[in-house]
């Protein structure tokens, strides 16, 4: 199989809350100003090249900004245009995925995403106060009550993927212990990503540091770890346990390629990731102007995937090579094409691969203990 | 034990996404990937 994931944005950057830690608002290289909204044709078109081009699983995931402010017309005329593009292509998978706040997320759309096979991912960092620290609308409120109306509901339609949890600098004053329990109480497939600011922006009020994130995280593992639930999972340590036991991690920051992924953009711009989106140095194309060959011939998209196999000297010499790859790229960008040597975390994922391999490697002995 | 169950899943899981079909260089699919995820979405530094 051949595939691809694209990051589509409906409207680009619009959203109906102001997250003050929001990657597409803060970074001071990003130059996206003007939120248009995407029509059917330009997302049909990024499918129907990819295609072309022999890609026979596609995977549309709505991003944003806030995807549903699209409104359901545009996703109901895209899935029947896909529906035909199917019986056009025997044989390819085309699938869509949406990330979302849902906070607008109401009964009708959790109807139309389960007929429709459409699962959602959101964000929740935490209980109210957690949560509330840095999401919030523009006036200022938070939006913990109604993103939590919509994680329940999506949870009761069944067509919740999991969430992802940013993991701040008032996340760190918490109990790891307690922090963990929540998370996996509110749904039990979550994601922690530490906050972070690429370029220059890094020292931000809302950032995690380093010193701060290791022992943060060390302990959430060691509470998963002592939970010992797999209908629990937290996919950062669920896919760092495949990798070091000889699978792969199936989260891009750690898979090693950003090959996977495309970003389009409302207006029909190709990048080649999400988070890039919006970086002009980064733009690869339009897909309304040009086929997508051409724009994958762009000499940036080469390198920009180098920037994952061509390593510094520090991670080729790295025991956790292979399973860490240096990082997301993104969080090494300094602006104008400059990128850190090591990703910014580096110390982190030393930190917790060493433990986790501990961990496993105890358990397996006294395993192998038992049997003899 | 604490862990066991967890590292017998994920083990369990590595076996089920069977090997890794290399199509152009780029993209790893396996024969059943993202079993315990769904569909959603696998980059997990968004904020």
């Amino acid at each position: 199989m051949k595939g691809k994931t694209v990051i589509a944005k409906p409207v680009s950057i619009a959203c109906n809350a102001r997250c003050d830690y929001c990657y597409n608002l803060t970074t001071s290289f990003r130059t996206t100003k003007v939120t248009p909204r995407m029509s059917v044709d330009t997302a049909m078109r990024m499918q129907e090249e990819l295609l072309r081009l022999g890609y026979d699983r596609v995977r549309m995931i709505w991003h944003g900004g806030e995807p549903l402010l699209r409104g359901m017309p545009f996703y109901a005329e895209v899935v029947s245009r896909q529906e035909q593009l199917r019986q056009d292509h025997p044989g390819v998978r085309i699938e869509n995925g949406m990330q979302s706040n849902l906070t607008l997320l109401d009964e009708a759309w959790c109807v139309f995403f389960k007929e429709h096979h459409v699962v959602v991912g959101t964000s929740l960092d935490g209980w109210a106060e957690l949560h509330n620290a840095h999401r919030t609308y523009p006036n200022g409120s938070g939006v913990f009550n109604d993103a939590m109306r919509g994680l329940k509901l999506a949870d009761q339609h069944g067509i919740l993927g999991g969430f992802i949890a940013v993991v701040t600098d008032q996340t760190v004053k918490q109990d790891p212990k307690v922090f963990f329990e929540y998370l996996v109480s509110a749904c039990p497939r979550a994601e922690i990503t530490p906050c972070w600011e690429a370029g220059d922006d890094k020292d931000q009020v809302y950032t995690v540091k380093p010193e701060q994130f290791l022992p943060f995280v060390t302990e959430m593992f060691d509470a998963w770890w002592a939970m010992n639930d797999p209908g629990r999972r937290v996919r950062m340590f669920d896919g760092l346990m495949q990798a070091l036991l000889g699978g792969q991690d199936f989260t891009c920051s750690f898979k090693g390629n950003c090959g996977d992924f495309l970003a389009l953009e409302a207006d029909g711009s190709v990048y080649p990731c999400g988070k890039f989106s919006g970086v002009p140095e980064f733009l690869l194309g339009n897909v309304n102007r040009q086929g997508l060959d051409e724009i994958l011939a762009h000499p940036s998209y080469a390198e920009f995937l180098e920037l994952r196999t061509n390593l510094p000297p520090k991670c080729e010499a790295c025991r956790w090579k292979r399973i860490c790859n240096n990082g997301c790229s993104f969080e090494r960008y300094l602006g104008g094409w400059r990128f850190a040597e090591v990703a910014p975390f580096c110390e982190v994922w030393d930190g917790l691969y060493a433990h986790v391999q501990g961990r496993i490697q105890v358990l397996q002995a006294a395993l192998a203990e038992r049997q003899a | 034990m604490a862990g066991e169950n967890l590292l017998n899943s994920v083990l369990e899981n590595i076996q089920r996404q069977g090997p890794v079909a290399e199509s152009d260089g780029t993209y790893a699919v396996y024969v059943n990937d993202y079993a315990n995820y769904g569909n959603w979405y696998d980059c997990s530094s968004y904020h």
